[in-house]
């Protein structure tokens, strides 16, 4: 497996580079799996930390703010395990003990970092949402809601996707409808974490 | 407020075209109207997210690492001759009752085959072409597409119609803002004026955007003639015609 520095690694995340980020998940998925799971969690919730860990250092990448990361390893960690903190520290994922939460706590730049890491994965949590839920839409409706959020008229969405105008009237508002329902469902479930 | 009016003026507003009296007469709407306010800001966040097409494009990367990753553990659960027998007598079943499936396949299969041979080139093809582009509008274009602004790099672009190397820069914004319709027309339009370098990118290009938009044919036409051509994309050409073929 190629090896990357920490530098390359957070030029290959804001990028987008698929490679790079195929590595991260090669080499530190497993961990966090092993962690969470430790910490009575699932599959699921480790894939879902993992994406919010890439998606707060690109969020910090674009910001300005990433400049300080020296060990990328330790410093992902440290996120999700933090974020992970965030989730089980209310005891719905079963009682943790202090010396475990200790464990899990991260110590490094904690102060600094606790501050502007809640806000960010508090606006993450959200975007996350708004992203699965314009995900689980058809593509038509996608390509429609997407247009709409680019300012595009009902005319031009019309002549792009080959409707009429009539029915990208109707289908739009169809697309939106389903979006927001499917939002809305998802903030009702997640209102707690 | 009607419905319909609702909704296009919320979407007038978040995208910043409401003007005058119709901004003045809708934030006072806002002003008097909580359950509006809450669904502006809502709206708002969402297209904020949408209309971010490096961060939609990153999270997608990430869910197709571990989409994949759930495959693969799926094929290794799935050993057992009888147990494959049983789920494909199933699956055959099911696709006759319903006849969905060559098309749902058939359309993750081109999303996956589009999303493994679309290599972003940006700015290596206009190195390669060793000839300097003389536009300044254009040069601010390619700027802003490699800077990932592909629809500030589109208003620049399409600002020059006859030029070639903005056609083809439009073509690839419009490929990354996945508008493929869009995209085939520039393509399209630079296969047409064919007295230019920019041949083979737009017949590769032209390819993946059918590919994209599931007009297979089309798009397995198109590999078809850069694979006989023996040109810079004719190996992947091939490569997917044949994944296509063993579908």
């Amino acid at each position: 497996m190629q090896e990357y520095t920490t530098q390359e690694i957070l030029k290959g995340i804001s990028e987008n580079n698929r490679v790079v980020v195929q590595f991260i998940y090669d080499r530190y998925f497993k961990d966090i799996i092993k962690f969470i799971e430790k910490y009575g969690g699932s599959y699921d919730d480790a894939t879902d930390i993992f994406q919010d860990g890439i998606i707060v250092i690109y969020e910090q990448m674009k910001n300005g703010e990433a400049k300080k990361i020296e060990n990328f390893k330790a410093y992902f960690f440290q996120i999700c395990k933090y974020k992970w903190f965030n989730m089980i520290r209310d005891g719905r994922y079963g009682e943790i003990t202090s010396v475990e939460m200790e464990e899990i706590l991260p110590s490094f730049e904690y102060n600094v970092l606790t501050e502007k890491l809640s806000d960010i994965l508090e606006k993450e949590r959200r975007v996350k949402i708004y992203f699965n839920s314009f995900m689980k839409l058809n593509s038509m409706c996608q390509k429609m809601v997407r247009l709409m959020a680019h300012g595009w008229s009902v005319e031009d969405i019309a002549s792009e996707m080959n409707f009429s105008v009539i029915y990208t009237y109707r289908k739009r508002q169809n697309c939106l409808n389903k979006l927001i329902e499917l939002v809305e469902k998802s903030l009702k479930m997640n209102q707690n974490f | 407020m009607k419905e319909y009016n609702r909704t296009i003026l919320i979407d007038k507003y978040i995208t910043g075209k409401l003007e005058d009296t119709e901004l003045w007469e809708f934030k006072l709407d806002m002003e008097n109207d909580a359950e509006l306010k809450k669904e502006v800001q809502l709206r708002k966040e969402i297209y904020n997210t949408i209309s971010n097409s490096e961060k939609i494009e990153l999270l997608k990367t990430i869910q197709n690492i571990n989409t994949k990753k759930e495959r693969r553990t799926l094929k290794i659960n799935i050993y057992s001759r009888q147990v494959q027998a049983i789920a494909a007598s199933i699956i055959i079943l099911i696709s006759i009752g319903t006849g969905i499936l060559t098309n749902q396949v058939g359309s993750d299969l081109n999303s996956e085959l589009y999303t493994e041979y679309c290599i972003d080139e940006g700015s290596l093809i206009t190195t390669r072409s060793d000839k300097p582009v003389d536009n300044s509008a254009v040069v601010d274009g390619i700027k802003l597409y490699d800077s990932q602004e592909y629809e500030k790099a589109l208003a620049l672009l399409e600002a020059n119609p006859d030029n070639v190397t903005a056609r083809l820069y439009s073509g690839l914004a419009y490929m990354k803002l996945e508008m493929f319709n869009k995209a085939v027309d520039q393509f399209n339009y630079i296969l047409n004026h064919n007295d230019n370098i920019f041949i083979d990118q737009a017949e590769w290009n032209l390819g993946l955007s059918y590919l994209a938009s599931d007009k297979t044919n089309k798009a397995s036409e198109i590999f078809a003639k850069i694979a006989a051509e023996d040109g810079a994309y004719s190996n992947r050409a091939s490569e997917i015609i044949k994944k296509l073929e063993n579908n």
